[in-house]
């Protein structure tokens, strides 16, 4: 009996492991349930040229900005000197940390919730000695600032748009004008779109940097 | 066709199913709890906030479409909670109710981790995760524990202590095979990982701690290509050649040094410590009785180990504790009590503590304003990527290796053909570059231009160097729609002893 257990344990173990590593390489339901990250194996799938910071700060009915994120009681750097929100690259839980800061502290009445994405060249990084051996330049690091979005004090999404980086690729993209006559051209005239009703619109518009279903809606800030 | 199946049936059952003592599994199951206290014990004091109702959780969930994968409890029991891993994790180390101690982990820790998929969740708390999964289905507890010690009297001692199936132990070595082998896919899927470029921007990556060896090495794309290649190989032929042989040791020592680079270039510390553990597994019944009777020499040779001192310790240890029988059905019942003060003193020490400072005299904490000057920069106007953001570096050299420069250098001799290497970074629109080549006086000696698609990484100008230029300093100028962006002074010799002095 303990050996037929154990047959059975082997077995279905490795029958998991084994989907894990067919679903990773063919790219099949990779996402489709959260029990997938226990068997897909994908360390350092993505990079970026830019370094991301997030800034959460809301806005004060007098017109003051105030920091969110790292929180004043103290502040967690899960793996190194950084706060847990720079590792959210999907914004997930920006909303409740924002709330959670708001409801712990005294302040004045709030007029909304910012999250500004800050990005600067990763070349930047470099030590100075370092970079004098490379570049002839002086170093000259800029920071980019995003408006990923905004929610109420209540939390309700105001505006949300993508990373400043997919931002900066559909521009490089669109900056191809036979292309975006051609986008324009082949969209159907609705004011607006049924099948981008509610809030997943002002998240998921692929046409967004052609224009879009929801123009209306403020691109940048 | 019958025979061969047989030979294949006793393989198998040979692989899982032949007896040791497991001293590998014991190890790991010793390690393993003092590793996870460096991810557990940090986050402790944050419990309310990253893992309760009263917090902020982010569960792995909400990513996947299921935004209420895991119930969410109020911040005392997620507290009872944490305290019990940890208490659970002590019990695992010293070997104490082990297996119901590793199920306890492996039930709370990814609980925890699946909360905060932010600042908890990683890979290497799934390979944890794995690891207790594993080692609640071994006899890990059998050596070098508590319940070794209360189990002792019953069975008549023996040159070697009990033998288990191997089931376990092969599993968890076909666990880290199939990892590494899942690593490589990942990174054969990745394009920019063969090139060098991912791994040259992950060496300048801050999120983690610091790892000035990557930076230093990012000046070196060559040598990143080459790790790059080796890491892959190795990755994808692990499972296959560990097991047995020539290979094993060689194998192994490739990932002891792999992991060991990780930490040194990309400042991960806490991954190599798990994947270090987990390698406990290849420690079979051999390798470790060749190592102790190893050291067991050495200790004997040794005149300053205070051997007698030690055996006297242990004689009065056993006087004083007394047999092991009448200690067994105490701590039966001590388990329980024990976790359940362990949870309640958590409990009590966390209000104490009070997280977010809301019992303070002076009250809850007041929100910090920005600088003016701060505020004004995160509420300007969204800005286009400049153009020398969009170059990463120029290089000079002669020789090409997977269009990437392995002699870089800025001192030419006459004859040889100068390769102006001009690296992009995405995202960037499709660009015309120009070269220019300018004397020392800013006068134009020649120019060139070229076209990089969106998806350009590098774009290379050549240049022959004749006599045609005088020797002297250059500097060569790129351009793109008439702007300069990025300037590297050269220098032409007519002298080769020069240039390899460069």
């Amino acid at each position: 009996m303990r050996r037929w257990l154990a047959s059975g344990f082997i077995t279905a173990y490795l029958a998991f492991l084994g989907y894990g590593i067919v679903s990773h390489a063919l790219r099949f339901q990779t996402f489709a349930h959260p029990v997938m990250y226990f068997t897909v194996w994908d360390m350092f799938c993505g990079w970026q040229a830019y370094e991301s910071r997030v800034h959460l700060v809301a806005e004060g009915e007098s017109g003051q900005i105030y920091e969110l994120s790292p929180p004043p009681w103290s502040e967690f750097a899960p793996f190194g000197d950084l706060a847990r929100t720079h590792y959210d690259v999907l914004g997930n839980s920006f909303k409740r940390i924002a709330l959670n800061t708001l409801k712990y502290t005294q302040h004045e009445p709030m007029r909304r919730i910012l999250i500004v994405e800050e990005v600067w060249q990763k070349k930047y990084n470099l030590p100075d000695d370092l970079w004098a051996v490379r570049f002839d330049e002086p170093k000259d690091p800029k920071s980019y600032f995003w408006l990923r979005g905004t929610f109420t004090p209540d939390g309700d999404l105001q505006y949300a748009v993508p990373d400043f980086i997919s931002h900066s690729g559909a521009l490089a993209v669109a900056s191809n004008p036979r292309l975006q006559a051609d986008a324009q051209r082949g969209r159907p005239f609705f004011a607006v779109n049924p099948a981008h009703q509610g809030n997943e619109r002002l998240l998921n518009d692929p046409t967004r940097w052609a224009g879009g279903d929801n123009s209306l809606l403020p691109y940048a800030h | 066709m019958k025979l061969r199946w047989k030979q294949a049936r006793q393989c198998l059952d040979e692989f899982f199913f032949s007896t040791e003592t497991p001293f590998g599994l014991a190890m790991m199951r010793i390690a393993l709890p003092l590793v996870m206290m460096t991810m557990v014990l940090p986050r402790w004091p944050y419990t309310r906030e990253l893992y309760s109702l009263d917090g902020a959780t982010a569960q792995l969930g909400m990513g996947y479409g299921y935004a209420n994968f895991l119930p969410e409890f109020s911040g005392e029991i997620a507290v009872a909670l944490n305290t019990l891993l940890l208490f659970a994790m002590g019990c695992v180390l010293i070997g104490w109710q082990t297996r119901i101690s590793l199920l306890l982990c492996f039930v709370l820790y990814p609980y925890f981790a699946l909360l905060d998929s932010i600042s908890t969740l990683t890979k290497y708390s799934v390979i944890t995760t794995h690891l207790l999964l594993l080692l609640s289905c071994s006899n890990c507890g059998a050596l070098w524990s508590v319940d070794a010690w209360l189990a002792n009297s019953k069975s008549p001692p023996r040159a070697l202590p009990a033998v288990f199936p191997i089931w376990p132990r092969r599993l968890l070595q076909l666990l880290i095979g199939i990892i590494y082998f899942g690593a490589a896919i990942t990174k054969m899927n990745t394009p920019t990982f063969l090139s060098g470029d991912q791994l040259q921007l992950w060496m300048l990556t801050h999120i983690n701690f610091r790892h000035p060896l990557g930076e230093w090495l990012s000046l070196y794309p060559v040598l990143l290509k080459s790790m790059a290649y080796v890491t892959i190989v190795w990755e994808m032929t692990f499972v296959f050649l560990v097991w047995r042989g020539l290979w094993r040791p060689w194998v192994l020592a490739v990932g002891v040094i792999f992991h060991f680079m990780t930490t040194l270039t990309l400042g991960l510390f806490i991954f190599p410590m798990t994947c270090y553990t987990s390698y406990l597994a290849f420690v079979d019944e051999e390798d470790f009785l060749w190592t102790r009777n190893l050291v067991r020499g050495w200790i004997r040779q040794s005149s300053w180990i205070p051997r007698q001192a030690w055996t006297a310790f242990s004689a009065r240890c056993g006087q004083l504790l007394g047999a092991p029988a009448r200690w067994r059905q105490p701590a039966f019942v001590a388990f329980p009590m024990c976790a359940l003060l362990a949870a309640v003193s958590g409990v009590g020490i966390e209000y104490w503590q009070d997280p977010f400072d809301v019992r303070r005299p002076e009250g809850m904490h007041e929100l910090r304003p920005l600088t003016p000057e701060f505020a004004a920069r995160l509420m300007s106007p969204a800005e286009r990527i400049r153009d020398k953001d969009k170059f990463f570096a120029i290089d000079t050299g002669t020789i090409l290796v997977g269009d990437l420069l392995a002699d870089r250098r800025r001192v030419f001799n006459y004859g040889e053909t100068m390769i102006a290497q001009c690296h992009l970074v995405p995202p960037h629109e499709d660009m015309w570059i120009e070269c220019k080549i300018l004397d020392s006086d800013n006068r134009l000696i020649d120019r060139a231009g070229n076209i990089a698609l969106r998806e350009s990484f590098r774009l290379n100008f050549e240049y022959a160097i004749t006599r045609a230029i005088d020797p002297g300093d250059y500097s060569l100028v790129f351009e793109t729609g008439g702007r300069e962006v990025l300037r590297k002074r050269i220098t032409v010799v007519d002298d080769k002893s020069t240039v390899a002095a460069h």
